[in-house]
C-alpha cells in the first residue's frame, strides 16, 4: 500500500477542515431561513387576529344596530300604540258614570301593565351584549321570542346535546349574528310561515340549522341581489371561526342553512 | 481553542526575538476579544455574560503563560491542562444559561461535567500532568458540538421569533459550533500530521487553529456587541 505523502495529507486535512466549516455554515443558513419563515408566520397570525378582532367589533355593532331597530319598531308599533290607547281610554272616562268609569280605568290599567311588560322585554333586549354572556342558547331564545311576538311565524327551537361548560364568547357572538342574518333573510325574502331552529352539540362540534318553509331559491344560480342577501357574509363569518356553511334550497321548497363549527 | 500555542510548541521552537513571540494571531485575537468583552459586558446585568470577561482574561493569561513557559522549560502542557478546566467550566456555564431559557438544563450540563471529570482524571492518571489531556479535549469538543446543535434545535422549535442577526446567544453558539466542529479533524488525526510544516517554524495544525481562533473570537466579539446593543436598547 502506498503511503500518503505530506502534501496529500496537507490537502486532505485542509479539505476536511473546510468541509467541517461549511457544515455549520449551512446549519446557520438553514436556521436563518427557517427563522424568517417563522417571522412571516407570526406576522400572518397577527394579521389574522387583527382581522378577527375587527370582525368581532363589526359583529357587535351589527347586533347592537339590529337591537336598536327592533326597539325602534317595537316602540312605534307596540308600546306607542298601547300608550296612545291608554291615553284615549283615560280621556274618555266620564266621572259621572261610575260603573263605566271603573271599566275604562280597569282597561287603562290593563294597557299600562302590558306596556310595562313590553318595556321590560325591551330593557332586556337593550342588554344585547349581556344576552351573549348568558350563552348562545339563551340569546337564541330571546331572539325567537321577538319573532313569535309578531304572530307571523311559527317558530320551533330544538336544543340537542349539552353545551360545554366553557363557552367561547367570540364564537357565540358570531353564531348569534349569523342566526340574526338568516332570520332577517327569511323575514325579508322567504315568505315563510314556519321556522325550525336546531342547535346541536356533539364531539366538540356545534351545529346550527335553520330551516324554513318559504319560497326557496336556486343555490347554484343566485342573482347579484340574492348574493347580497348576506349569504356571503354568513359564509365569511363562519370561516373566521373555523366553521362551514351549507345551503340547501330550491325554488318552492324552502331553505335549510346549516352552520357547523368547532366549539368552544 | 487555546491549544494553538501548545501545538506549536510540540513541534518547533518559538522565535526567540523577545517580545515579538507574544504577538501571535491567537494572542491578538484573544486580547481583542477580551477588550471587546470588557467594553460590552462590564456593566451587563447578567453575571453569566460578565463571567465571559474573566474567561477571556484567563484565556489571554494562559496563552501568554504558555509561550513564556515554553521558552524556559520547553513544556507548557500543564498550563493548558489547567486551562482546560476553565474552558470546560465557562463553556458549560454558558450553555447552562442558554438552555435554561428552553429546558431544565441541569441534568444535561451535570452529565457533561461528569463526563469531563471522569475523562480528565483518567487522563491524568494515565499520562500525568505534563502531557496534554488530548482525549478529554476531543470528547468535550464533540459535547460542545452536540450542545450547540441542540441549542439551535430548541431555538427552531420555540414558537417565538428571535431576531438572530442581533442575538448574542445565537452568535456565541455559532462561534462555539464553528470552532469545535471544524477542529474535529485536528483532534482526531492530530498525531498523523503534526509533523507537517507549513513554514520553517510553524506546522499545519498551528495555521488551522489560528484560522479557527479568528472565526471563534470574531463571532464571540460580535456576540458581545449584540449583547451590549440588547441591554442598551432594553434600558431605553
Amino acid at each position: 500500500m502506498q503511503k500518503m505523502g505530506d502534501n496529500d495529507v496537507k490537502k486532505l486535512v485542509i479539505t476536511t477542515t473546510l468541509i467541517f466549516l461549511i457544515a455549520p455554515a449551512f446549519i446557520l443558513i438553514y436556521i436563518s431561513v427557517y427563522n424568517r419563515r417563522k417571522k412571516r408566520h407570526i406576522e400572518e397570525k397577527k394579521m389574522m387576529q387583527l382581522t378577527f378582532d375587527a370582525e368581532i367589533t363589526k359583529t357587535q355593532l351589527e347586533v347592537q344596530e339590529q337591537t336598536m331597530q327592533t326597539i325602534g319598531a317595537d316602540l312605534h308599533d307596540n308600546i306607542g300604540q298601547l300608550l296612545s290607547l291608554t291615553s284615549l281610554t283615560l280621556n274618555s272616562i266620564e266621572l259621572d258614570n261610575a260603573v263605566k268609569a271603573r271599566q275604562k280605568i280597569d282597561a287603562a290599567i290593563d294597557l299600562t301593565v302590558r306596556s310595562i311588560k313590553e318595556m321590560r322585554l325591551l330593557g332586556k333586549l337593550l342588554q344585547g351584549d349581556q344576552l351573549i354572556v348568558m350563552g348562545l342558547t339563551a340569546a337564541i331564545s330571546y331572539e325567537i321570542n321577538w319573532i313569535e311576538k309578531s304572530g307571523q311565524y311559527k317558530v320551533t327551537y330544538i336544543n340537542d346535546g349539552e353545551m360545554p361548560a366553557s363557552n367561547s364568547p367570540d364564537k357565540d357572538l358570531i353564531l348569534f349574528r349569523i342566526l340574526q342574518e338568516i332570520l332577517n333573510n327569511i323575514m325579508k325574502h322567504s315568505k315563510a310561515t314556519e321556522i325550525n331552529i336546531n342547535l346541536e352539540y356533539q364531539d366538540a362540534i356545534l351545529l346550527l340549522k335553520v330551516a324554513d318553509n318559504g319560497i326557496g331559491f336556486d343555490v347554484d344560480n343566485l342573482s347579484a341581489n340574492q348574493i347580497g342577501m348576506g349569504l356571503q357574509n354568513i359564509q365569511k363569518r363562519a370561516g373566521i371561526i373555523g366553521g362551514n356553511v351549507s345551503i340547501n334550497s330550491s325554488p318552492g321548497s324552502g331553505a335549510i342553512i346549516t352552520v357547523t363549527t368547532p366549539y368552544p | 481553542m487555546e491549544k494553538s500555542a501548545l501545538r506549536t510548541a510540540q513541534v518547533h521552537h518559538y522565535d526567540n526575538r523577545f517580545m515579538w513571540q507574544y504577538f501571535t494571531v491567537n494572542t491578538l485575537a484573544e486580547t481583542l476579544c477580551f477588550v471587546i468583552a470588557i467594553v460590552c459586558l462590564a456593566k451587563d446585568k447578567s453575571l453569566i455574560w460578565q463571567s465571559m470577561i474573566i474567561y477571556l482574561l484567563a484565556t489571554c493569561i494562559a496563552e501568554i503563560l504558555g509561550i513564556l513557559v515554553l521558552t524556559t522549560t520547553k513544556n507548557n502542557n500543564w498550563v493548558y491542562n489547567i486551562f482546560l478546566v476553565f474552558e470546560t467550566g465557562f463553556n458549560n456555564l454558558m450553555f447552562f444559561y442558554l438552555f435554561s431559557k428552553y429546558i431544565k438544563s441541569k441534568p444535561l450540563i451535570i452529565s457533561g461535567l461528569a463526563l469531563f471529570s471522569t475523562l480528565y482524571l483518567l487522563g491524568l492518571n494515565d499520562h500525568g500532568f505534563m502531557l496534554y489531556n488530548d482525549n478529554t479535549y476531543a470528547v468535550m469538543s464533540i459535547v460542545y458540538v452536540f450542545y450547540s446543535l441542540y441549542y439551535y434545535y430548541l431555538l427552531i422549535k420555540d414558537e417565538h421569533y428571535l431576531k438572530i442577526s442581533h442575538s448574542p446567544e445565537f452568535w456565541w453558539v455559532a462561534g462555539t459550533l464553528f470552532f469545535y466542529f471544524a477542529n474535529t479533524t485536528c483532534n482526531l488525526y492530530e498525531k498523523k500530521f503534526e509533523h507537517i510544516m507549513i513554514t520553517s517554524t510553524k506546522n499545519l495544525t498551528y495555521f488551522i487553529f489560528a484560522g479557527l481562533n479568528i472565526i471563534l473570537y470574531s463571532l464571540w466579539s460580535y456576540s458581545f456587541i449584540c449583547r451590549r446593543w440588547e441591554t442598551t436598547m432594553s434600558k431605553n
